[in-house]
């Protein structure tokens, strides 16, 4: 049943041997596979039960269906399995390819096609008009139009429509530092699709994103979404088969580097424990660990702790890869799984840095302890702006 | 009433898998065994309804096998389940029941993985005495079942020596516990009763006499320092003289192994491996100590028989930074480096180690399959020998290749006078023949306990 990937998923699906550590619980990381561990430990629902039911898939053994598809859209593609293999396997490579095949075969989440149809229709996921994406923006962050931006924010849908004060704060920041940038009119950068199986759509969507940029001229876009972040630097060279003429930046990095330049002056104020969550798609996908880390701690007067489970042993918040979408109990119970460890440490703020992460968290903080703060950086950093 | 009704009726209807993409994923474990997919998976969360489900099936006649299934990452086929199985998948039963610091034990269900209880044990300052090196993925009720080991075994023991008392359900559904557990309001303090152990006939037992679903383990306290040492030999010889050495004093030994040295120098080219890893063996000893002072006295008498046996010092490096870090997921850092293997268990007198040695290379060479060697010291009195054989999931062709060297390597190595770690049924009778009267006590034993046959049936050979 499958054959233009056939290739991509033999070589990743024979190296599997089943050893389960993709599944295990360890010292720095009691948790591996979200899934797994909220399934009750249902082994079709672990990264290795996957990956052998992706092999029968390849080799024409088992029949897809709608209740074998939830096995694989029972994921946050999180990416702790691809983390952990020691054989290397591109896991989360792997299911989304599958998804891919199982939507072609009309047995994926109604839900995710939801949304998909939401996307082509209005640019976003979130069923709201194309014409209010940028309803968040004061008169006063106005950009006027710089005849020549260095940036280009790149807002995403879901500081756009659901978290519009992170949206409205890296603006702050962005003008504070006298930096020259431009919004433009963007859509979807396709995660929520790419993630979901609807791959096709998403290259429209990067397409039509990429063509956009280059109009503004810009050689370098920011992003305060760790989804957008990844989507656009990692896979629209894939998708659209070409390096990208101009880099992508997340508003973490553009932080720190500022603030390192002494563009950014911050105020001092009471002394505030704070962690951080580390956004999938930002660290365990792209790396990004230490920036976010650095602007928190050049804060004054803010005392970092870290969890035990950081880096890229950071538990998933839940709501990506089309979990939330296809599973929303089960994500908000992950996003509270986290915020119970922020607990341990005693912090009185949870601080990340991906407008999702944020929704979601603060769902899962509602559950365990309401008194919690959950910020994005921009947030914080907005709030001490001198 | 059909079996998957009267499954559901005990356990609930989400618990009872009968899908066959939910069953694949029991067909197999860790090994080179071939799929068996099972009629049925049910996922039972308590003692009684285990129970349940035994007293029915051995009562009926629905010739319907019971094989158990924790992790499944057995390395040597005893994860897969024999045709028309019933697998009772452990993975719910996975809590620590009991942390009893008075008598320095811990009751555990069969589910919980090591990781989980070194995880929690841990924050309290202590560990178990035995822990395989599969630790975050291996369950603790599995590794009990196949005797399994690990670190920690040189000092303490094997699994089995670290047991206070077990819970199994027997094939007709009663409930046996061991130990002196056994008496109501007495703590699980010593699987010592009067009369025989009766724990020991379950461990190792690979689920053919019963399910063990409660568990008691020895506790001790975290080491207080630690030493570690990597050598490198010309020859296996010289490596194994110095292992000798050290088996005939009283080191506190957390681990020792030898392995060819060609097999890590590609993966960790960032260390020094000095002149002779290259081409000999290389020996890493992690030892612990009751003072920073103790550890260090200890590790320098062992560098000393290095020494003399022209073993080349390489420092702290692999040992520490290597092997020590990774040391709950070794088991799968060791062994899927570089591709699959099977692998094969066997405990040797240390001195004949240099003689499996060079016979392995030779039937390696004979079959024209690569067969890695590697050892550890896991007691004063033998050596674990586990050579293992390269093989890809891409080529089944060449599985049956894979099994021959495998049946030919067990032989030599019976003749050669060593002993199997496990002796599963899909070895020929030319190789079981040799065990026949311990076989036919076992078969007794078997057919006492379970005379209608309904426990993991082939798991060990005969059985």
């Amino acid at each position: 049943m499958i054959n233009s990937t056939s290739e991509f998923l033999a070589e990743a699906l024979y190296k599997c041997g089943r050893c389960s550590y993709c599944r295990g619980y360890g010292a720095e990381t009691p948790i591996i596979c979200p899934a797994y561990e909220l399934t009750d430990r249902l082994e079709v629902a672990s990264p290795k039960g996957r990956l052998q039911i992706a092999r029968r898939l390849l080799e024409n053994s088992i029949r897809s269906s709608k209740e074998l598809s939830q096995s694989f859209f029972l994921c946050s593609l999180c990416g702790d399995c691809k983390d952990k293999c020691i054989e290397g396997i591109d896991t989360t490579e792997v299911f989304e390819v599958i998804r891919e095949v199982l939507v072609e075969k009309n047995v994926g989440i109604d839900t995710h096609s939801k949304f998909m149809g939401s996307v082509v229709e209005n640019n976003n996921p979130y069923f709201e008009p194309h014409e209010k994406r940028f309803e968040w923006l004061p008169k006063n962050l106005e950009t006027g139009n710089p005849v020549t931006p260095e940036y280009a924010y790149f807002v995403g849908c879901t500081s756009a429509y659901r978290r519009q004060p992170i949206a409205v704060t890296t603006t702050e920041i962005l003008h504070k530092a006298n930096a020259k940038f431009t919004f433009m009119d963007e859509v979807c950068c396709g995660s929520p699709l790419l993630r979901t199986g609807h791959k096709e759509v998403a290259k429209k969507l990067a397409t039509k994103n990429i063509e956009t940029i280059t109009k503004t001229g810009v050689k370098k876009v920011i992003t305060s979404c760790a989804g957008c972040y990844r989507t656009l630097k990692q896979d629209y060279p894939v998708l659209l088969e070409r390096e990208l003429p101009f880099k992508i930046i997340h508003s973490a990095e553009l932080l720190a580097e500022l603030i390192k330049d002494g563009r950014l002056e911050l105020s001092d104020d009471k002394q505030m424990k704070v962690t951080y969550h580390d956004p999938c798609h930002l660290g365990r996908h792209s790396g990004v660990y230490d920036p976010p880390r650095d602007v928190l701690k050049s804060i004054p007067n803010i005392k970092f702790v870290e969890m035990s489970e950081n880096r890229n042993n950071a538990l998933c918040c839940g709501a990506g890869g089309g979990f939330r979408a296809g599973y929303k109990d089960l994500s908000i119970e992950l996003a509270a799984l986290r915020v119970s460890q922020v607990k341990k440490i005693d912090a009185e703020i949870l601080a990340s840095s991906c407008p999702f992460c944020h929704y979601n968290l603060e769902l899962g903080r509602d559950k365990i302890d309401k008194n919690l703060k959950v910020v994005d950086i921009t947030e914080l950093i907005a709030k001490r702006l001198l | 009433m059909d079996i998957q009704s009267f499954l559901e009726e005990i356990v609930g209807e989400q618990y009872v898998l009968t899908e066959d993409f939910e069953k694949i994923v029991y067909s197999r474990d860790a090994s080179i065994e071939p799929p068996v997919l099972p009629d049925y998976v049910v996922r039972p969360r308590t003692i009684e309804e285990i129970q349940k489900i035994f007293t029915f099936i051995n009562s009926a006649s629905y010739n319907h096998p019971i094989h158990i299934r924790c992790s499944s990452t057995s390395y040597w086929g005893g994860g897969v389940p024999a045709k028309r199985s019933i697998v009772l998948d452990l993975s719910r039963m996975n809590e620590i029941i009991e942390i009893n610091e008075e008598t320095q034990c811990v009751t555990v269900e069969p589910g919980l993985t090591f990781g989980e209880l070194h995880t929690v044990l841990e924050h309290k300052g202590y560990r178990i005495g035995e822990r395989p090196e599969s630790a975050y993925s291996a369950c603790i009720g599995g590794h009990v079942a196949s005797m399994g080991a690990g670190l920690g075994q040189y000092i303490f023991g094997n699994q089995g020596d670290q047991i206070t008392g077990l819970k199994i359900v027997l094939p007709n559904g009663t409930l046996l516990t061991t130990g002196s557990g056994a008496l109501e309001n007495v703590p699980k303090f010593t699987k010592w009763m009067f009369g025989p152990d009766l724990s020991g006939l379950f461990i190792g037992s690979e689920g053919v006499l019963g399910v063990i679903v409660e568990i008691t383990l020895k506790l001790y306290p975290l080491p207080k320092s630690m030493a570690f040492a990597t050598f490198a030999f010309e020859n296996i010889e010289n490596t194994i003289e110095t292992v000798h050495q050290i088996q005939k004093k009283l080191f506190s030994i957390q681990y020792l192994s030898c392995f060819e040295g060609s097999s890590f120098i590609e993966t960790y080219p960032q260390l020094d491996w000095g002149t002779k890893a290259d081409h000999g063996i290389v020996l890493t000893i992690v030892i612990e100590g009751r003072s920073q002072e103790d550890a260090n006295i200890q590790k320098e008498e062992i560098t000393l028989e290095a020494l003399k046996q022209d073993g080349e010092d390489l420092g702290e490096g692999f040992a520490r930074d290597i092997f020590w870090k990774n040391r709950y997921n070794w088991a799968v850092t060791r062994t899927l480096r570089k591709g699959l293997r099977t692998i094969i268990l066997f405990r040797v007198p240390t001195k004949k180690i240099p003689l499996f040695w060079e016979e392995t290379r030779i039937i390696g060479e004979q079959f024209s399959l690569e067969v890695g060697r590697s050892c550890q010291a896991r007691s004063r009195h033998f050596i674990s020998y586990h050579p293992s054989i390269r093989y890809s999931e891409k080529t089944p062709e060449i599985w049956e290749k894979v099994k021959e060297c495998k049946n030919a390597l067990y032989l030599r190595f019976i003749e050669l006078g060593g002993m199997p770690c496990r002796l599963p049924g899909q070895l020929p009778e030319s190789i079981t023949h040799k065990f026949k009267h311990y076989l036919l006590f076992l078969k007794k034993l078997k057919k006492c306990i379970d005379p209608n046959n309904i426990m993991s049936p082939n798991k060990i050979a005969g059985l």
